[in-house]
This record gives C-alpha cells, structure tokens and sequence, in this order.
C-alpha cells in the first residue's frame, strides 16, 4: 500500500492505533460517571502545556503532560471540595486553558494559524519519532494501570457513594482516572487534537451503551471502535487531505449512528418474531391464564394473538 | 427514651455494633441531628422511621462515615468511627431506586464491586470470591439473571442488586435506607422474606423507613425520629401493636391498603416466614463466612 510508503504515515498510524487503543479504555470510566465532558476539559488545559512547551524551547509533548496532569488533578480536587461552586469553577479553568494557550502560541515564534490548528484538531503529518516513543511509554502505562485497577476504578465509577461508604480510597482513584485521562489526552495531541480528543473517550464508549451487555464487553466493543475508526480515519485523512482530527471523530459518530439503527432495529425484530423466557418472566403451564393449545406432541399457549411452545430456553412461535 | 444515656460499660455485658453518643451531624450551624445517643446490639433489627427531614438519612450517613459528626461520637464495633477501618462489616444498601452508572453491566459486575472491600488492590479476584458473589445473587433471588444488564431490571430487582452487593462483603451489619419504597407490596413481601432468612443467619439490621407494615415480621426494635431528635425507642412488638404510640400509622406506605396498615399485621409473627434454598453463606469451606462476634 502506497500509504506505507511514506514515514510519516507510518508514524501516524501508529500514533493512531496507540490513541484507539487508549482513549476508550480510561473514557469508559468518564462515561460511566457521566462525567463525559471532564476530558474535553483536561484537553482545553493541555493546550496551555503545548504552548508553554513552544514559547520555551523545551519539549511540548511532556510540558502538556506535565500541565494537564496538573489541571487533572486540580480538577478533580475542586469537584471533591465544593458542590455549589464546582461546576463554575471549573469552567474558568477550562476557559483559561484554552485563552492561555492560543495567546502563548500566538507569541511563540512557531504560532502560526497552521500550527496552532494542528494542535486543536490534529495532524497527519506532525507526529516525530520522539513523539511515537513517548506515546508508545504513556500508552503501556496507562494501559497497564487502567487493566491492573479496573475492579476498583469500576466500582467508583459506578457508585462513588457506596465506594466511600466501603473505606475505598475514592479520592485516590478519582485523581488517578482523571491523570490517567490528561495522559491519554497528550497522547492524543499530535492525530485527534486537543479540542477533539474527548470525543474518541466518549464516543466508541456510547456506540458500546447501545451495543453491549455487560462492562467487559463494553469495553471490547469500544476498544474496537476506537482502533478501526483512528486507524481508518488517519487512511482517509491522508487520501482526502483533511484534518485526521475532525475525519476520525466524523467517522466515530457514524459508526455511533449505524450502531443505534441496528439496535433499533435489532429490538423492532427481536419484539416480533421471538419472547424470550427473560422477556416474559413468566413460564406457561395449566392454570397460567393463558389459552392452552394441543400442537402436534405438544401444547402451544396463546399469548398476544400468536402461539408460544417451549423450546429450551425461549419460546417459538406456532 | 427508654433506655439510659450511653455509659461505657465495664464488663462487657453490652456490646454494641453501632454506638452513637450526644452525635450531633449535619453542615454548619445547625445540624440536621442534634444530640443523639442510639445503641444498636448485634442481632437487633431496627427501624429508624419519622417524617421526611427528621434525620433518618443523616444518621445513617454518619454511621457509614458520609455525613460529618460536628459533636459527640459514632462507634463502631467500639471502635471511634474514624479509627474504624473494617468499613465492610457494615454493608450498605443505598436509597435509590436503579443502579447508576451509565455503562451497561450485568449483576454479576455490580455485586462483585461490593466484594472490593474485602481485597487488597494487588490481590486479583479468587474462585472463593466468585462463589460469595454468586451466592449472594443467589440469596437475594437472582440466581437465573447474573449475566442480565442492570438497567433491563424492574425496580425491585435493582434494589435487590443492590442488597447483594452489600452482601457481598460478607458483612456483618446491613444498613439499609427505605428498601421497600417504590417497591408493590407482593415485591415488598418477598424482600422481607429474603431479609428473614439473612436475620435468621445472625445478620444485624438499621433499617430507614416509610413504612414499618411490609418489614414487620423480622423487626425487633422501632426508633422514631421527629427534627433530628430520637422521640421514641420501643420494641417492635410493642410499637407495632399500638402503632399510634410512635405514629407509625403516619407513615404507611401510601400505596398499601390501609386496613391492612391499620388492623393488619399486628406484632411479630410467631414464625418468620424462611425463605428456602441455601443457608447464607453457610459454606464452612469458606473461610470467615461467618465470623461475626
């Protein structure tokens, strides 16, 4: 494939597939606290980091991690504190993040318009081999963090009080998920950009709301999404010269649309043609209410203008 | 109240699982419960009732360390409440109708998050704590749905998760906040047929409530709560059977028939009713399944 062919493609791709393979991972946790918005923030505050990086000489990529850490962590400590205020707080702090960027860029030698959009929405063409290897570390990280802690990290993700209550360390994990969130948005920087890289946490993780039936198939269901929709998006970025950013998070919402349709779908069917026993709580024998009917070797009851016999586990229709 | 002001006692005779002394908890200047001295023994099963503000949920917050304690003291096991570090041995079982996060998980999923408090972070998870988690599905009356998402559940169902989950610690006390509420009566009936056989097995009960009538055959003690005070503490033989001596009869379930609130089941039952199948965590192969004091 001629793609391969080109270095930078194959530095993109790779940052691509470490960004798929990431982000859904931690944003599973946002969504399940329903704190969806909190890494469009971390990102917001990343962008000062880039930008403290550029002004200064020194590496952007660990500067940003270095502040979003910090911002992350901040964030986390002034939704713990305060409840009233909270929610305003944290707003300035995701205002200042991006004021303070664009102004910083804008007074480093490398702000330019171009540079600066490659930052908030992401580029093919950016990602340097220095980048590749701390994307590569971040990601092993925060993968094996993330896997390693995924009984505690759910459990406070899916009642915060009830984890408190238990003498679980809530405020621990909550900083913990929301630095390893600031780290999956760094590792985002260069493909996704900083004003898009929520959407691949939240995204694959809301085509898995309306996919899967348990957490870990979840998971595997928005790990998947998030590989093919970053892997295929930087392809077509490069193919239809547009920003890999906005093409993958586009891409992401489609797979997202199709999957609530064959859902849709799925359940119109399901509810026509097949009641399961789950369905109906209920199992048919004399007396139940409903009109038995001798079939053949066996009874059929009349349920809903149709004919149920039991069939293992589920009912088919007569 | 009935009984005398908290003093320690030497030798041991009482022991109690949960001790409150002159608490005072809440925000600010005006706490929401104010000098509340309550004795909870191992074995007991209470119900905290009064009208909505009185400061049912507050205590029992501060009892599980959620509400701060301005004045006075919460033990636990006798132990000061912030030294208290076995925080399983109390299982809680939250007001609230559905499971919350907004992730699909299976029951399976949610119950195993109530063993957490039992395991070190680095320990992973055993066979012996599967077979508690799926004895405790078990138990609440779940067994066929394990794998079932949470959120395709009834209400009474999820509150039932929710009573496995706690269950699931292995605990020792079951705080519980208006488990019957939104629950029918025919649900109700059967959670406090569940809750019988977990009082059978020596599990001790503080139960925030509405409605005392569906709980009334394994309750002990009732304690009416009125503005953050304890207005009355009597057993439950005594309170139920003359309920307007702590106005029970005020706080029946709307839903319930009030003849049945009213003349229906007065006292305790000789017999309460057992639900059949497995004995709580009986296993004696398991171990510390039934440590308890």
């Amino acid at each position: 494939m001629e793609i391969l062919g080109y270095d930078f493609m194959q530095r993109a791709l790779l940052a691509a597939l470490l960004v798929g393979l990431t982000a859904p991972v931690v944003g599973v946790y946002l969504v399940q606290r329903r704190l969806a918005l909190i890494g469009d923030g971390i990102g917001h505050i990343a962008l000062t980091g880039v930008a403290l990086g550029l002004l200064t000489g020194a590496a952007p990529v660990l500067v940003a991690l270095a502040c979003s850490v910090a911002g992350a962590v901040a964030i986390e400590v002034v939704r713990a504190r305060g409840r009233a205020s909270a929610d305003v707080a944290l707003a300035i702090m995701f205002y200042g993040g991006i004021a303070g960027g664009v102004v910083l860029i804008g007074l480093s030698s490398h702000g330019t318009p171009a540079n600066l959009s490659a930052y908030l929405f992401g580029a093919i063409t950016t990602t340097t081999v220095a980048d590749l290897v701390v994307f590569a570390i971040l990601a092993v990280v925060v993968l094996t963090v993330t896997v390693g802690l995924s009984r505690w990290l759910f459990a406070v993700s899916n009642d915060e009080e009830f984890a408190r209550a238990s003498g679980m360390h809530v405020l621990g994990l909550n900083v913990l998920l929301a630095s390893l969130t600031a780290a999956t948005v760094v590792i985002s920087m260069r493909i996704v950009g900083l004003l898009l890289i929520s959407a691949l946490m939240i995204i694959p993780n809301a085509v898995a709301q309306v996919t899967a039936a348990s957490f870990r198939s979840s998971v595997w269901t928005a790990v998947a999404v998030g590989v093919v929709v970053s892997v295929v998006g930087t392809g077509v970025s490069f193919y239809a010269d547009t920003p890999s950013g906005g093409t993958i998070v586009l891409l992401a919402i489609a797979v997202f649309l199709a999957a609530v349709a064959l859902s849709w779908a799925r359940s119109a069917l399901h509810a026509r043609r097949q009641h399961d026993v789950d369905d109906h709580r209920h199992e048919h024998g004399p007396g139940c209410g409903h009109e038995a009917v001798l079939h053949g070797d066996h009874l059929d009851y009349v349920h809903d203008g149709h004919r149920h016999a039991a069939h293992g586990a589920h009912y088919d229709d007569h | 109240m009935s009984e005398p002001a908290a003093e320690p006692v030497p030798g041991g005779a009482s022991n109690p699982v949960i001790e409150l002394r002159h608490a005072s908890v809440g925000y600010g200047q005006r706490p929401v419960v104010r000098d509340v001295d309550l004795r909870i023994e191992a074995g007991e099963v209470v119900a905290l009732v009064g009208p909505n503000g009185s400061g049912k949920t507050t205590i029992v917050r501060a009892i599980l360390g959620l509400a701060p304690v301005v004045d006075g003291e919460v033990r636990l096991f006798g132990v000061p409440a912030d030294d208290f570090h076995e925080r399983w041995r109390i299982g809680y079982v939250p007001q609230r109708h559905t499971v919350v996060g907004a992730i699909p998980s299976t029951v399976e999923e949610v119950v195993a998050s109530g063993r957490l408090p039992r395991k070190r972070w680095y320990v992973p998870t055993t066979a012996a704590d599967r077979r508690v988690v799926g004895q405790a599905i078990e138990v609440v009356g779940l067994g066929d749905r394990r794998r079932t998402p949470v959120a395709t559940l009834s209400g009474g169902q999820q509150r039932r998760v929710l009573i496995a989950r706690a269950l699931a610690a292995e605990p020792q006390v079951l705080v519980m906040d208006e488990p019957t509420a939104g629950v029918d009566a025919a649900n109700a009936e059967s959670l406090t047929r569940t809750l019988a056989h977990l009082v059978g097995d020596g599990l001790t009960m503080l139960v925030v409530t509405h409605d005392v009538t569906p709980l009334a055959p394994i309750l002990t003690r009732v304690i009416a709560l009125a503005d953050g005070r304890i207005v009355g503490d009597e057993p439950a033989a005594i309170a139920l059977s003359d309920r307007s001596r702590l106005g029970l009869a005020a706080y029946a379930h709307p839903g319930h028939d009030p003849h049945h609130a009213a003349a229906g089941r007065t006292g305790r039952p000789d017999d309460p009713v057992r639900s059949p199948g497995p004995g709580w965590l009986g296993d004696p192969g398991l171990p510390g399944t039934r440590a308890r004091d």
